[in-house]
């Protein structure tokens, strides 16, 4: 049974859509990234989620009772949710410790189960010997473990990450998404994510929903996303690799490498975008004519660019660099076909 | 991004209390001056407002109005800047005292400034004439000129172009002016390229208000105008009334409205500059920065301070006190003319200065307090409400401000001069017209800081509260009061330091047995008693001085930032 149901989620400002028809089953447990460039709603999508905006159209139902939709609006403090935000937003009167039990105390939980609760959430981000700094005594780091222990210690059913590891640095990074997972295994809470920052996506999410300018894009896991984008924009968001143009095949299916040929051959009619990534082509004696237009050293291999003689251009890895303007022969051994953007 | 209202997150009742509250103190008064400005429009050319419009002194008054105000913020946007600059962002030493000293102005009473700079210039200053250079008799007073009101309208509100500013400096993230620095941008870029522009919003609202204050100071012109038959607005409206008495209400009324227009037009020029340049530091650390002069410059500047200091405030000042101990003016100070009869007159005439002092005390004290506990939650609501019905009422606030006191006072009058329906009550001749009046006018300078403050906190702070279960009260209690704690310090302070000083709306609003101190003083100049007057300032300023120290030593128990003069 899906935990998290948005059902045809709207939210207009001012007659613009900002969220437009929105519809996602999450399963309790899920750890979900709401993936998209800047302004394609995401963040809007995660603040109706909260109750920090209202929705125009269609519902937000959570564990079956309903959290908000044209006529209801249950505010953020009822919905038993925990957001990081991006600022952090530590209220910088209030120590650590006093940041993180002011959710417990609000719950009106006496002192003692209060202390033990606030030590086991500041244990759990290693923060501990730090529970009496303010804020502003802080790296960014220890604040953004500050922010989750904050969340972690009400044991929220819906945890919400607005771009929490925006203000890191990339080592940062890494050590805070290993937090993140470690936190999502503890709690086993439901997470949604939000980010601009596909690798990010792809290694933390269970699920991700791709939003453009407000639509959901597509929705499935990191693998099915990778593999079989639904739409060029999502094949050129996520991933690299190079778009052919193919006649005679159907979007959303598989395209082999005999396709690939004679695909090319009858590529002068009705032709479908095909995404071929760098890893299904190999460089062969014979095979496609390409040239090479730029060689990239990657530490495990080259990145080569090379362009076809009808004018599109792929990327190539190979254990060897190539010099512009050289002749070379690829195969191709899978493309995915595309439905054309719209 | 403005945090938007949500559906049920203000309690209804505190819309509805401080709704109700503001437009009876804001808007009742002008809707009622109003009434009278337009009434017997249907007699044409013989109407209140046709007979005003015909009349040249009118729009000479104008003219001089707006010439002293602008030289006025010119010259308080440069005192003001120059030292909010110097002690919010350079190592200068002594950061207390320059700020104490540099605060002073504000707190002193405008006709106690108009008459300590008097005794300072002109053939009859005690103080030339003990020196030996007093100009020759009959030479003109130099400050009986619109310059003269100028520099000293300038002098006393640029405190609070420096509070205005200094409270954006301080919340300029280090960071932004290092990252211009390792950018390549020298010092100068810095100033040009960053903190001008953070720090715009402050400087428009800072000059915003120094031009307002200027527009409505009637000690200052009342002082050095009036005897040289130079009329601002406010001296105009009063020398009516002082002339003619209430017959001339309606006409007094038009000249309010029009200034009140002029105001008006001011505050909304401000707010939408205001707006325009709107940045949010989020997430921002709140370390105070510093350019690190080395010593030699440092110690210019302050030496450049304290000069400053000493032409603007000690100069006159010792002026005053020389005034008030000599037997009476142009009279040099020796050892033979010392004398205390001021004093020991004051002291012994009928109890009228101990009257007027603790009028203005409990005056003072209370709109101070009234103020501070409605400011928070008025800035709170103000924050969460659509721009435009924002817009409506900061300036439906500004507006008792912006009017010249006078103006007020012709409102208040206009109004309380029949008992209060239902009540039967008359405020009319009592104190409670002043207390009544004091709320109204000085609102927005309570309100002004703690929206400043409220307005930069990010606004997750307080959403981060609400999904931790705290309703809308106790957000407003224990996230945003202590976060704008000082703001609202700040605020209640200035409405006290204002009120204690209020010599405007006291002028015509006061009774017998009523006095404050600020119509006792100028009641005695224009009496031709400048010497008695001088002793009273003296005392005046001293119970100032002593005020502040006072608050100084109360400081360290109260957090940082709520006394404006220590840092």
């Amino acid at each position: 049974m899906a935990n998290l149901i948005l059902d045809n989620l709207s939210k207009t400002f001012a007659g613009q859509p900002a969220v437009d028809r929105i519809s996602l089953h999450i399963e309790q447990g899920e750890f979900v990234a709401l993936l998209g460039p800047s302004g394609c709603g995401k963040t809007t999508l995660l603040r109706m989620l909260a109750g920090f905006e209202s929705v125009s159209e269609g519902s937000i139902r959570l564990q079956g009772g309903i959290l908000a939709d044209r006529d209801v609006h249950l505010p953020p403090e009822q919905r038993r949710m925990g957001m990081v935000f991006q600022s952090y937003a530590l209220w910088p009167h209030m120590t650590v410790q006093q940041n993180v039990g002011y959710p417990l105390k609000m719950k009106k939980m006496p002192e003692s189960e209060r202390q033990a609760r606030i030590r086991e959430a500041l244990e759990a981000v290693q923060l501990t010997h730090l529970a009496d700094r303010a804020p502003k005594d802080l790296s960014g780091g220890q604040r953004q473990r500050v922010a989750l222990a904050r969340c972690l210690v009400t044991e929220p059913d819906v945890v919400l990450l607005d771009e929490p590891l925006a203000n890191l640095d990339r080592h940062l990074r890494a050590s805070m998404e290993e937090t993140f997972r470690a936190f999502h295994r503890r709690t086993g809470a439901t997470m949604i994510y939000v980010t601009h920052d596909q690798s990010e996506a792809m290694s933390l999410a269970s699920k991700i929903a791709v939003m453009n300018s407000g639509r959901l894009e597509q929705w499935g896991t990191p693998q099915d996303l990778y593999a079989c984008p639904r739409t060029e924009w999502v094949a050129r968001f996520i991933g690299q690799g190079g778009i052919l143009p193919l006649g005679g095949v159907t979007p959303g299916t598989e395209v082999g490498s005999e396709a690939v040929i004679k695909g090319m051959e009858t590529s002068f009619g009705r032709t479908t975008p095909v995404l071929v990534r760098p890893e299904d082509i190999r460089m062969t004696e014979q095979g496609i004519g390409v040239e090479v237009l730029s060689s990239i050293y990657r530490g495990a291999h080259y990145e080569l660019k090379v362009k076809l003689s009808a004018g599109a251009e792929l990327m190539v890895f190979h254990h060897r660099p190539l010099v512009p303007g050289d002749r070379a022969h690829i195969l191709i051994e899978r493309g995915w076909a595309l439905e054309p953007d719209a | 991004m403005i945090a938007r209202a949500i559906p049920g997150d203000q309690p209804r009742w505190l819309v509805a209390v401080i709704l109700a509250l503001i437009v009876l103190l804001s808007l009742t008064p002008s809707l009622r001056l109003l009434l009278e400005a337009l009434s017997q429009l249907d007699q044409g050319s013989a109407s209140p407002l046709m007979r005003v419009l015909r009349d040249g002194a009118t729009w000479q008054a104008l003219s001089n109005s707006l010439y002293t105000s602008t030289l006025a913020t010119i010259i308080s946007l440069m005192l003001g800047a120059l030292f909010a600059c110097s002690l919010s962002l350079t190592n200068v030493s002594g950061r207390q005292w320059l700020v104490f000293c540099f605060m002073l102005p504000m707190m002193i009473p405008p006709q106690v400034t108009a008459l300590s700079w008097l005794q300072l210039f002109g053939p009859s200053s005690p103080l030339l004439n003990s020196l030996g250079l007093a100009p020759a008799l009959g030479s003109p007073q130099p400050l009986y000129s619109a310059e003269g009101i100028a520099l000293l309208m300038g002098v006393q509100h640029a405190p609070l172009v420096f509070l205005t500013l200094r409270a954006s400096l301080i919340n300029l993230p280090a960071e932004m002016i290092e990252a211009a620095r390792i950018n390549g941008a020298g010092q100068g870029r810095v100033w040009l390229d960053v903190i001008f522009p953070l720090s715009r919003s402050g400087l428009v609202a800072a000059a915003a208000i120094a031009f307002v204050s200027a527009l409505g100071n009637f000690g200052i012109p009342a002082m050095l105008g009036i005897p040289a038959s130079y009329y601002v607005l406010p001296t105009l409206i009063y020398q009516h009334m002082a002339g003619f008495g209430q017959g001339v209400l309606s006409e007094v009324a038009v000249l309010s409205m029009m200034i009140g227009a002029l105001a008006l037009a001011g505050v909304l020029i401000q707010q939408r500059f205001v707006r325009r340049a709107q940045y949010e530091l989020v997430g921002h650390s709140g370390r105070a920065q510093a350019f690190v002069l080395d010593r030699a410059h440092r110690l210019g500047l302050q030496v450049f301070l304290w000069l400053l200091l000493a032409l603007i405030l000690v100069a006159p000042l010792v002026a005053l006190v020389v005034s008030s101990v000599v037997p009476a003016l142009g009279v040099g100070l020796t050892a033979d003319t010392f004398t205390l009869n001021a004093y020991v007159e004051m002291l012994t005439r009928q109890g009228v200065t101990g009257r007027a002092m603790s009028n203005s005390l409990v005056l003072a004290g209370g709109s101070a307090l009234f103020l501070m506990l409605l400011s928070l939650p008025l800035a709170w609501l103000l924050l969460r409400m659509h721009p435009r019905l924002r817009t409506a009422i900061t300036s439906m606030i500004e507006i008792p401000y912006a009017l010249p006191g006078v103006v007020l006072a012709i409102a208040c009058i206009l109004l309380f001069v029949q008992p209060l329906p239902l009540l039967d009550i008359s405020l009319y001749g009592t104190l409670a017209i002043l207390f009544v009046a004091y709320l109204a006018r000085f609102m927005s300078i309570a309100l002004k800081p703690v929206q400043a403050s409220a307005g930069q906190l990010d606004g997750s702070l307080e959403e981060a509260a609400q999904l931790a279960g705290a309703g809308p009260l106790r957000r407003l209690l224990q996230i945003v009061l202590p976060l704008v704690a000082p703001a609202v310090c700040a605020g209640g302070l200035l409405v006290f330091l204002t009120a204690v000083n209020e010599l405007t709306v006291s002028a015509l609003l006061w009774s017998a047995g009523n006095e404050t101190l600020g119509v006792l003083v100028f009641n005695l100049d224009e009496g031709g008693d400048s010497v008695l007057a001088a002793a009273i300032s003296v005392v005046i300023v001293v119970m100032v001085v002593g005020l502040m120290s006072l608050l100084s030593l109360m400081g360290r128990w109260l957090p940082e930032g709520v006394i404006p003069w220590r840092t």
